[in-house]
């Protein structure tokens, strides 16, 4: 019974033992800021590509629509051509 | 705590003022993690992630409270995520011995008393049965010596509220360790 409450006491008390943060993890926390910053550029740089990669596929689809508005008003104008030659 | 810490150099970006943040307060934070979860490797990997969040949102700390208070809040917030997500996945069938394998507590809490492997188990166990709230409040107090005030900004709670869940988490713990003792006498 003397042990029990004895045992009890342990509720009361402040735990004075601290557990030293291992040397890797301390590695690992220090490394942070190294960490964020690449992955900022990485973030950057995956930002940057799929800009580029849009950019293009923009252009290649206005210069596609040009190049078929076009060779459309040049097929019209031979048209027209022949058909003014025939006229005559 | 704070005194040490250049916030506006740290909020600048500074690395200095970072690493002395790391030195002041990774200890404080594992040990805090540690207690909670009880696990060093998840522990371990808590500590990293609330480090993480600090600095990339130091920039948001407006000095309303004690540095060490929030990155305090940060940790409980990510211990709790982590107890939540473990819970759940346990509801779903998956089981995570919270006390088996998984538990290594080597601390030498209150030593005179806790000589016995057994008996450091059998507390640690009683901590971990306690409501969630209960654990980390008591663990804030008893094991990281905060005052009520700050457990009480930490957790997001009144200062009533606060001492309430220690007064209740010291009776719960009094109750599991009864327990234990009446089955033992059996």
């Amino acid at each position: 019974m003397e042990d029990k409450e004895h045992f009890f006491q342990i509720i009361d008390k402040k735990f004075t033992h601290r557990l030293e943060v291992p040397d890797e993890l301390q590695k690992k926390l220090m490394s942070i800021p190294f960490q964020v910053k690449q992955q900022k550029n990485y973030t950057w740089m995956v930002a940057a590509s799929l800009l580029f990669l849009i950019s293009v596929n923009i252009f290649a689809i206005k210069n596609n629509n040009y190049q078929s508005k076009k060779q459309y008003i040049e097929s019209q104008y031979n048209f027209d051509l022949d058909n003014s030659n025939s006229y005559e | 705590m704070n005194e040490e810490i250049d916030i506006i150099a740290l909020q600048k970006g500074d690395e200095k003022a970072y690493q002395d943040l790391v030195k002041v307060f990774s200890k404080p934070i594992f040990n805090t993690c540690f207690y909670i979860l009880q696990n060093r490797e998840e522990a371990e990997d808590v500590t990293q992630d609330v480090f993480v969040i600090v600095y990339q949102s130091i920039s948001f700390f407006k000095g309303d409270s004690k540095l060490s208070t929030w990155i305090y809040r940060i940790a409980i917030n990510k211990c709790q995520e982590l107890l939540r997500y473990k819970k759940r996945k346990k509801r779903f069938g998956i089981h995570i011995p919270i006390f088996g394998s998984s538990i290594e507590i080597k601390a030498e809490a209150p030593d005179e008393i806790l000589h016995q492997e057994e008996r450091k188990k059998i507390f640690y166990s009683a901590i971990s049965k306690l409501p969630e709230n209960q654990q980390i409040a008591y663990t804030l107090y008893n094991m990281e010596e905060l005052s009520y005030h700050e457990i009480a900004e930490a957790m997001n709670l009144s200062l009533s509220a606060i001492e309430s869940l220690i007064f209740r988490s010291k009776q719960n713990l009094r109750k599991l360790l009864a327990e234990y003792y009446e089955i033992n006498e059996q």
